[in-house]
C-alpha cells in the first residue's frame, strides 16, 4: 500500500487528536454531604469464604462426554470447589476455586487495593476430548517422529497390509489446554490507570493429520505442544470528558516441532514428512482517543493501531527422500513479515432530544511483506518436479463506512435507518476490487412498560470489479466458477423481536425470528444460494418469591444450493445441503420446596439433521441427538452447612456416515483411523457439602 | 476532592448530553433535592440482603474516592439519583416519589437515564466506544447485563457470563448447543473471550482488532504467516467457520467436500461429483470419507514446507 494511501487513511486520526483539545463542559454545584457519616453502611471487612467437597460418579466411560468438563471415564471424581474474599482497610482479596478435582480446574485470585491497585492471578485447563475409538498402527517417538512397528508389511493398498491388524492399537485424539494468567493495574492518579497482562496457554495433546503419499494417504496421530505468551501493556488518561489509551500487544507462539516424520506403511519410499505449524509473533502498538462534546451531546472516538506479525522458522527441505536430486531451497527461513494497520472512527450524536446518529468508519490493512522466492516442489516426498513457483503472500485493505440514525417518531415508537458500504483491494486473487452497499432500516415500538416489538430489514448489494478468470485459470480453475467470497451477491435480511410481560404478573416471554437469503446470481459455478432461518423464544415465570419456572425453543435452518462442473465446463451436477437444528428445554427452581430446602431441574433436547443432496440422490441424513437432565437438591442443616446431592443424565447419539462403517481398511488408497460416530448414555450422580466460614449475613455481626 | 469534582462533572456533562434528561428538571424550576443524610436515610427502609450486597462490591468500598461510598461522594444517590422527594413526606396513599431505578420493567427508569447515570462515572473506564455499538441503539440498559448489587455480578464470571447474554442473543445460544461448538454452555469460556460488550473500534465488538486477530488469541498456530496461504484463511477464519456452533465438526460452515468444492473447480478430482454411492457398501470414496479434501490437503490453513504448496506437506 502506497505512502500516500497510509496518509490518507491517518488524516481522520490526526483530526480527531487534534480535536482533544476542546475544552469540556460547565461545572455543576454538589450538595453538602459533609454530614453523611454512613453509619449504618456494613461495609465489608474480614474474611468469608465457602468451601464445598464432594464426589461424582461418573456411570460409563464416555469420552465424548469429557469434552470441555473432564467427566470422560467411569468412577469416581473428588469435587472441591470454593470461593472466598477478605477485606480489611481497604485492602481487598478474593479467591475462587471450580472443579479442582478435574481436567477442567480453575483456579483464581484478585487483589489490591481498589483505586490504588490491584492484580490477579488465574489458572484454567479445558480438556478437549475428540476420539477414543481411533486406533493406529503407528507409535509416537518424541514429538516429530512417527514409526510403524517391526514387521509391518507394505502393500500397494491397505487391504494388502497383512500386519496391519495386528499392528492397530488404540489412539485418543485429545488433548489439554492450560491457560496462566497474570496480571496487575496501577492507578498513580484518579486520572491514569497502568495496566499489565500476561497470558500464556500451553496445548498438547494428539490430532488428527494425514499424510499424502500422491495417490495414497494415511492418517496420523499427530503429537503437538504448542504455547503462546500473550502481554498486553498499556496506559489510559482520563480526561474528564474524553481518555486516551496508549496500549501494547505481544504474542508469541511456539511449537515444538518444526516436521512430523512418519513412515509410509505404502509400498515405495520408506518415509514422509509434513511441515508443522511455525512459531510466530505478533506485535501491535494502538492509540486509542474519544471525547465527549456535552454542550452538543456528541462524542467521538478514534483508534490507530499498528501491527507486525513475524515468521522466520527453519525450514524443512524439499523432501525427507534423500534419494531424490531436489534442489537447494532458495533460503534457510522465509523472514516472512506482515504489517497490519487498523483504524477506526466513530461520532455519535444527539443533535435532537428525539433524534441520534451515529457515523463509523474502520480501515484494516493486511500488508504482507513476505519476500517472494521461486521454489520447486518435490510432490509428497515421491515426484521432484523442474516447475518453478513462486509464494504469494496475500495482501488486503478493507474499509467499512456507516450511518445510521434513530427517531422517535412517537413517545413508543422509534424508526431507525442506516447505511454502509464496504470495500476490499486484495493482491494475487481473481478479484481486486469489491464493494457492497447495505441498506437497513428498522422500527421499535414500546406502547407500555411490559410491551416491546422490533423489526429490522434490509438489503445488501456485492459488487467485484471483475473476475480474473486469467488468473484463475492459472490455478486450474474453472473459468465459470466465482469464489462465494469473492462472488456478486444480493442478501436480503430481516429480524423481528418481540418481548412481553403479562401486565401485574411474573411472566414473561420474548421471541426472536430472523431470517437471510443471499442469492450469487452471477455464479454459474460454485455456491448459487444460501439461506439462513433462525426462531427463537423463552418464558419465564416467578410464580413466588422462591420459586421460578422456564421454557426455551430454538430453530435454525440453513440451506445451500451449488452447482459443479465434472467435466471442467458447464454445470453437471447439484448438490443441495440442509442443516436443521431444534432445541428446547425446561426447567425449575424452588428456593423454599420444603424448610431449608432448594430444588433445581434442568431439561433440554438438542436435535441437528443435515440433508445432502446431489443430482437428487439423498445421502443418510447427519444427525446428532443430545438429551440433557440435571437435578439438584440442597438441604442447609444449618446456618454454616450445606449439603447438596446431584444427579446428572446425558444421552448424545449421532449418525454421520463421514465416520460410520469406515475402518482402516475401508479405502484401498487412505489407511484410515476407523471411528465411531458418538453413542453414549452417562449418569452421573454427585453428593457435596458445602460450608460457610466467617459472618453469615451482610451486615451481620 | 479533585476527583469528586470530577465525576461530579462528568455526571453533569453526561446529564447535559441527553436534553431530554434535563429536561424534567427544567420543567419543575429546581433543582432536585439530595436527602437529608445519605445511605443513612435509604438504609432505615432498605435492608434487605439484596440491597446490601453492594457493600461486598467495588461501588461499596468507601476507601475508594472514586466509589459512590468514597470519601465526599453522593453514596446510594450518586446512582439512584437526588433521593429527596423519595425520602420525603409523603401524603397517605400517595406513591412515594420514585429514585432512578435500573432494570428493564415498568418501575425502571428510561434506558438513556439509567445508562447516563452509570456513564457518569464509568465514561473513563467504559470506553466512549460505548455510543454507537449495537448494546447502545438497541437502548440495551447496563443493568440489562450487570448486577451492582451482587457481590460476584455473573456477567463477569467466565462460568455464567454466556448465560447472562443468551437473555438477548437467543439464535446464539441456539449455535452454542450445536455438536460442534465453543465451551460457552460448559462455563469454560465466556462471550468477552471474542467480543467486547462495551464497543471497541474492532467490527462486530471483537475484543482484537480483526476476527482473525480475535481467533488467533488461541490458535496461533494457524496465523503465520506461511510461505503457502489459503487466501480466505488470511483474510477471514468464518470464511469457513461458524465461531458460534456448527452441526460439523471443526465448526464448518458446511460438510466437506462441499464446502472445499465451493470454491475448487479444478479439472480432476476437485471436481468430481461425490454421491452417496461413495459410501461404504457402494464404491468408497476417499473425496467423501474420513476428512473427504483433508485426507490429503491437511495443511489448510497454511504450510510452511517448501513442497507444501498443495497444502499437503
Amino acid at each position: 500500500m502506497s505512502k500516500l494511501s497510509r496518509l490518507q487513511t491517518l488524516a481522520p486520526a490526526l483530526a480527531t487528536l487534534l480535536a482533544l483539545s476542546v475544552p469540556g463542559g460547565p461545572a455543576l454545584a454538589a450538595p453538602d454531604t459533609s454530614s453523611w457519616e454512613c453509619k449504618r453502611c456494613p461495609f465489608e471487612k474480614g474474611y468469608t469464604a465457602d468451601t464445598e467437597v464432594g464426589a461424582t460418579n461418573v456411570s460409563d466411560d464416555a469420552f465424548r462426554n469429557g469434552n470441555f468438563t473432564g467427566y470422560d471415564e467411569s468412577g469416581v471424581y473428588p469435587n472441591l470447589d470454593g470461593q472466598g474474599r477478605y477485606a480489611s482497610d481497604g485492602y481487598q482479596f478474593k479467591w475462587m476455586a471450580e472443579d479442582l478435582g478435574l481436567d477442567s480446574r480453575v483456579f483464581g485470585l484478585e487483589g489490591g487495593r481498589q483505586g490504588t491497585f490491584g492484580f490477579d492471578l488465574g489458572y484454567r485447563e479445558i480438556p478437549e476430548r475428540v476420539f477414543d475409538t481411533t486406533v493406529t498402527p503407528y507409535v509416537q517417538s518424541g514429538d516429530s517422529l512417527l514409526t510403524l512397528p517391526s514387521g509391518w508389511v507394505d502393500a500397494f493398498s491397505t487391504g494388502g497390509m497383512t500386519a496391519l491388524p495386528g499392528a492397530l492399537r488404540g489412539q485418543n485424539i485429545e488433548s489439554d489446554r492450560q491457560i496462566l494468567t497474570v496480571g496487575g493495574e496501577y492507578l498513580p492518579s484518579p486520572r491514569l490507570r497502568l495496566f499489565a497482562d500476561y497470558r500464556r496457554q500451553e496445548q498438547d495433546g494428539t490430532a488428527i493429520s494425514t499424510g499424502s503419499l500422491f495417490t495414497n494417504a494415511v492418517y496420523l496421530p499427530r503429537p503437538f505442544d504448542y504455547s503462546t505468551d500473550e502481554v498486553d501493556l498499556g496506559a489510559r488518561y482520563s480526561l474528564g470528558a474524553g481518555q486516551v489509551t496508549l496500549a501494547y500487544y505481544g504474542s508469541f507462539f511456539q511449537n515444538q516441532g518444526v516436521g512430523l516424520t512418519w513412515d509410509n506403511p505404502f509400498t515405495g519410499v520408506d518415509q514422509g514428512r509434513n511441515g508443522e505449524p511455525a512459531d510466530s509473533k505478533f506485535q501491535q502498538v494502538s492509540l486509542s482517543a474519544s471525547y465527549a462534546w456535552v454542550d452538543y451531546a456528541t462524542t467521538a472516538s478514534f483508534v490507530a493501531a499498528l501491527g507486525r506479525g513475524e515468521q522466520d522458522d527453519y525450514l524443512l527441505p524439499y523432501t525427507i527422500n534423500g534419494s531424490l536430486q531436489a534442489p537447494a531451497l532458495p533460503t534457510r527461513s522465509l523472514d516472512a513479515e506482515v504489517d497490519t494497520t487498523k483504524l477506526g472512527l466513530t461520532v455519535t450524536s444527539r443533535p435532537l432530544p428525539k433524534a441520534s446518529v451515529r457515523f463509523a468508519w474502520h480501515y484494516d490493512e493486511r500488508d504482507n511483506q513476505t519476500p517472494q522466492f521461486t521454489w520447486t516442489r518435490v510432490i509428497t516426498d515421491l515426484f521432484p518436479t523442474n516447475d518453478a513457483e513462486t509464494n504469494t503472500p496475500y495482501s488486503f485493505e478493507r474499509s467499512r463506512f456507516s450511518l445510521s440514525g434513530d427517531y422517535d417518531l412517537l413517545d413508543s415508537l422509534t424508526v431507525a435507518a442506516g447505511v454502509e458500504r464496504y470495500t476490499i483491494d486484495r493482491t494475487f486473487q481473481e478479484v481486486e476490487s469489491q464493494d457492497e452497499d447495505t441498506g437497513w432500516g428498522k422500527l421499535a415500538w414500546r406502547p407500555s412498560g411490559w410491551f416491546e416489538l422490533s423489526a429490522k430489514g434490509g438489503v445488501a448489494e456485492r459488487e467485484a470489479d471483475g473476475y480474473d478468470t486469467g488468473l484463475a485459470a492459472s490455478f486450474g480453475q474453472n473459468p465459470l466458477l466465482r469464489k462465494y467470497h469473492l462472488a456478486y451477491r444480493y442478501r436480503e435480511f430481516g429480524e423481528v423481536t418481540a418481548i412481553a410481560t403479562v401486565p401485574e404478573k411474573p411472566i414473561s416471554f420474548a421471541g426472536t425470528a430472523f431470517y437471510a437469503e443471499d442469492s450469487y446470481t452471477k455464479s454459474l459455478l460454485g455456491l448459487r444460494e444460501s439461506t439462513d432461518m433462525r426462531i427463537a423464544g423463552d418464558m419465564s415465570w416467578s410464580a413466588t418469591e422462591k420459586a421460578s419456572l422456564y421454557l426455551h425453543a430454538g430453530y435454525q435452518e440453513i440451506e445451500s444450493d451449488q452447482v459443479g462442473s465434472e467435466a471442467f465446463g458447464i454445470p453437471d451436477w447439484q448438490a443441495l445441503h440442509q442443516d436443521e437444528f431444534t432445541t428446547f428445554g425446561f426447567g425449575m427452581r424452588a428456593a423454599e420446596l420444603a424448610e431449608n430446602v432448594e430444588l433445581t431441574f434442568d431439561y433440554s433436547r438438542a436435535l441437528g439433521t443435515t440433508i445432502i443432496s446431489v443430482d437428487e440422490s439423498f445421502f443418510p441424513d447427519l444427525e446428532s441427538t443430545l438429551d440433557s437432565v440435571r437435578l439438584e437438591l440442597a438441604w442447609r442443616s444449618s446456618e454454616r452447612m450445606e449439603w447438596s446431592a446431584e444427579v446428572r443424565y446425558e444421552s448424545f447419539s449421532t449418525e454421520d456416515w463421514a465416520i460410520a462403517g469406515l475402518e482402516p481398511t475401508t479405502l484401498p488408497t487412505v489407511l484410515t483411523f476407523g471411528a465411531d460416530p458418538y453413542d453414549y448414555d452417562v449418569l452421573l450422580f454427585g453428593l457435596g457439602f458445602r460450608y460457610h466460614i466467617g459472618e453469615l449475613e451482610i451486615g451481620g455481626d | 476532592m479533585k476527583a469528586s469534582i470530577l465525576i461530579r462533572l462528568a455526571v453533569l456533562g453526561t446529564v447535559l448530553a441527553f436534553p431530554s434528561l434535563s429536561s424534567a428538571q427544567d420543567e419543575a424550576g429546581a433543582e432536585p433535592e439530595y436527602s437529608r443524610d445519605g445511605a443513612d436515610t435509604c438504609l432505615r427502609c432498605h435492608r434487605d440482603q439484596e440491597t446490601l450486597g453492594v457493600f461486598r462490591t467495588p461501588h461499596g468500598v468507601p476507601t475508594d474516592e472514586r466509589s459512590p461510598f468514597g470519601h465526599n461522594q453522593l453514596q446510594c444517590e450518586a446512582c439512584h439519583g437526588p433521593g429527596g422527594e423519595h425520602t420525603g413526606r409523603v401524603r397517605r396513599g400517595d406513591p412515594r416519589p420514585p429514585v432512578v431505578y435500573f432494570g428493564s420493567d415498568e418501575k425502571a427508569a428510561p434506558v438513556e437515564k439509567q445508562n447516563a447515570m452509570c456513564l457518569g462515572c464509568h465514561e473513563s473506564t467504559v470506553p466512549v466506544t460505548w455510543h454507537g455499538t449495537p448494546h447502545d441503539a438497541n437502548e440495551v440498559a447496563c443493568a440489562d447485563c450487570h448486577s451492582s448489587h451482587k457481590p460476584d455480578d455473573p456477567v463477569l464470571a467466565t462460568s455464567s457470563q454466556a448465560q447472562v447474554c443468551y437473555d438477548c442473543h437467543r439464535t446464539q445460544e441456539i449455535a452454542a448447543k450445536k455438536p460442534y461448538a465453543h465451551p460457552l454452555d460448559e462455563g469454560k469460556m465466556d462471550c468477552s473471550s471474542c467480543h467486547s460488550p462495551h464497543g471497541t473500534t474492532a467490527e462486530l465488538q471483537m475484543a482484537r482488532q480483526t476476527v482473525n486477530d480475535t481467533c488467533w488469541q488461541c490458535h496461533a498456530e494457524t496465523r503465520g504467516p506461511f510461505i503457502w496461504e489459503h487466501a480466505p484463511v488470511s483474510e477471514d477464519c468464518t470464511n469457513c467457520h461458524e465461531p458460534h456452533g456448527s452441526s460439523h465438526p471443526g465448526m464448518l460452515s458446511l460438510r466437506g467436500p462441499m464446502l472445499c468444492q465451493s470454491c475448487h473447480s479444478q479439472a480432476g478430482h476437485p471436481s468430481v461429483t461425490s454421491t452417496p454411492d461413495g459410501l461404504p457398501g457402494g464404491t468408497p470414496s476417499r473425496l467423501l470419507l474420513g476428512q473427504n479434501c483433508l485426507n490429503c490437503h491437511t495443511q489448510v490453513h497454511g504450510s510452511n514446507h517448501p513442497s507444501g504448496s498443495k497444502l499437503m506437506r
